[in-house]
């Protein structure tokens, strides 16, 4: 079994440091279960600016305090929260998850994990050793130039653990952050506004549900749920910042939670990879594109959460640049264009495999389908979830367009390309539980579905 | 080490590919029927959406299977390969510490024992004084059905792991 508890007690010190942010900076994080999540990882996207270094925490600041224009509205403190309603669902599926993710050897099993986790544990000889380490142009720290976030979440959810065991429980936990973040944007994006728009009534529970098992009986996911790689983290991360840039389509003037979740999920994001930094661009450009009048309060927002995304990713690259240490994986290159069709081959033979991903991607492709042939028919936030998820698509193929010979390698050897696809499967997951729970709430659809709401 | 971390298909295939095709089949008429639903062409309802979960289903059967089976981490088999790991990773963890982290890789065919080394030293550094050599054979985890304790032997200042130890 996994030694989770190791990360109780730097779970709270980040909550409660994610606590006073939210109190000092009124980001409206208080509310519902959802709370807990949303504070740890508030404290820990700010434990990560500081430990970068302290300018990039201040910047960051200063763009939360010209983003708060655009940060309307709060629940009242305190309250269940809108996802409460969804409680009871978000209850088994997380304690399923948890279940999984904990009861299980605690020891690494698969190739990548020990060299994430092998980083994790640099950060053990102290605090600040992973980061000197990372920064020492002669030294041995693969892969060169990453992101540093990922091995230091593992680090620091299992106090500085230095054995396998330890390590394992801090990414076990820095996951299911990153799996309650997701459920908790999804309920919450769900729930979307109240009253709900025009021409929908409220979206079904059961619809919900469906949704979310169609996301659970995909194999790949179980896979990387027990492993400690960060794929399926920036997955559900960029989701969740894309459902709480989709709910504040829906609820334009009580978006403060949401803003402020989107901007600490793109913090994350870009200190976790180098792609994080895409998705939050291809999302940020989503939203702008369904708001073609958008005023300068919905700016503010957006530039929020691309900008924090840049603080972090550009400071990364400057500290790398002023240390001298290149970042070789990711250097772009001159575009493939002949390897565009092989890129294209194993694209569709990854997301074709069945025993990968069962049909996740057929739904998925037809619910994008659906949405673009019929946009008004589904509510905003849903609309944004089909656009981002293909800007995102784009984006990452672009990535091995441009991307180094390395990459390509990867991709046509096989297992690159369902490492992308698996950060893309959340969103895929939530697409379809709103599009289906549109599809279940149009007023003037069969009584028996309405009724079940 | 598992192989396929980045697709359930790292297990050793037993499905063929009439079962692919079979499920590839299904699921595209899945998502097609899906798309209908959505855009208002088909009725959307409890019932249909528990059958389309139960397809869905189907269609990761043998993926499931893989998972549950086949992997080396599948309930059954995940205990005997977390113990061969373990084990590996201890003796040279030991190693290394003996010999202060200044240990040389000299056997380096073995891909699936490369990120172990990784683990054991994350940082490496120039050892002016290191003396120590660790020599793992391809094919140290070909075999997790008889679990050694100590799957590596000490002879002189190398500590070798190979096949016959596991």
């Amino acid at each position: 079994m996994v030694p989770i508890w190791l990360a109780i007690l730097p779970g709270l010190f980040f909550a409660a440091l994610g606590a006073a942010i939210d109190r000092l900076g009124g980001l409206d994080l208080r509310g519902g279960w959802g709370q807990w999540p949303r504070w740890i990882a508030c404290g820990v996207a700010a434990s990560f600016a500081v430990y970068l270094h302290p300018a990039l925490a201040v910047v960051l600041a200063g763009l939360l305090f010209v983003a708060r224009r655009g940060m309307r509205g709060g629940s009242a403190p305190g309250g269940a929260g809108p996802s409460a309603r969804l409680a009871p669902y978000i209850g088994v599926i997380a304690i399923a998850l948890a279940g999984v993710a904990v009861l299980r050897p605690a020891v690494p099993l698969y190739w990548d994990a020990f060299v994430w986790l092998g980083k994790a544990r640099i950060e053990s000889n102290g605090l600040g050793a992973l980061r000197a380490a990372a920064l020492d142009a002669n030294a041995d720290v693969i892969p060169h130039g990453y992101p540093l976030l990922w091995p230091l979440a593992a680090s620091w959810l299992s106090m500085f653990g230095k054995d396998a065991a330890s390590l394992v429980a801090g990414a076990a936990a820095a996951t299911l952050l990153a799996v309650l973040l997701f459920l908790d944007a999804t309920a919450e994006a769900f729930q979307g506004g109240d009253p709900p728009p025009a021409g929908f009534e409220a979206r079904p529970r059961w619809a919900f549900a469906g949704a979310m098992a169609l996301l659970l009986v995909v194999p790949m996911f179980w896979v990387h749920l027990r492993s400690a790689y960060a794929d399926l983290p920036v997955g559900l991360l960029a989701a969740t910042c894309a459902l709480r840039l989709g709910r504040c389509l829906e609820r334009p003037d009580d978006s403060r939670r949401d803003v402020a979740v989107a901007v600490i999920a793109a913090t994350i994001l870009a200190g976790t990879k180098d792609e994080g930094i895409g998705h939050v661009a291809a999302i940020v450009v989503a939203a702008a594109l369904l708001e073609p009048r958008a005023g300068q309060k919905e700016a503010r927002r957006w530039l929020a959460v691309v900008g924090s995304a840049a603080v972090l990713f550009i400071g990364w690259r400057a500290l790398l640049g002023a240390h001298h240490v290149v970042n070789t994986d990711h250097e772009l290159s001159t575009p493939a264009v002949g390897a565009l069709g092989g890129i294209g081959r194993v694209v569709l033979a990854s997301a074709t495999d069945t025993r990968t991903w069962g049909a996740l991607w057929p739904l998925a492709g037809g619910a994008v389908a659906a949405v673009f042939a019929k946009g008004s028919s589904f509510r905003p936030a849903t609309r944004l979830a089909a656009l981002a998820l293909v800007g995102q698509a784009a984006l990452l193929a672009m990535a091995l367009v441009f991307g180094p010979d390395r990459v390509r390698t990867f991709a046509f050897e096989g297992t690159l390309v369902n490492r992308l696809l698996l950060q893309l499967a959340p969103l895929a997951g939530a697409l379809l539980a709103l599009s289906l729970g549109d599809a279940a709430s149009r007023r003037g659809a069969a009584p028996a579905i309405s009724r079940s709401s | 080490m598992v192989g396929g971390a980045n697709d359930v298909c790292g297990a050793p295939g037993t499905a063929s590919l009439a079962v692919h095709a079979a499920t590839l089949a299904l699921g595209a008429a899945l998502g097609i029927a899906f798309a209908l639903s959505l855009a208002g062409h088909l009725r959307v309802s409890r019932r249909r959406v528990a059958l389309c979960v139960l397809a869905a289903g189907l269609v990761a059967a043998p993926g499931a299977h893989a998972l549950l089976v086949d992997r080396a981490d599948a309930p059954l088999r995940v205990s005997a390969t977390a113990t061969a790991i373990a084990n590996l990773l201890g003796e040279l963890d030991s190693f290394t510490v003996r010999h202060h982290g200044c240990v040389a890789e000299i056997h380096d065919d073995c891909v699936a024992c490369q990120p172990l080394f990784r683990f054991v030293l994350p940082q490496r550094t120039a050892c002016a004084t290191g003396d120590g050599r660790i020599d793992v054979a391809k094919g140290v985890f070909a075999s997790t059905s008889s679990v050694r304790a100590q799957p590596c032997a000490i002879h002189g200042a190398t500590l070798e792991c190979d096949e016959p130890h596991l």
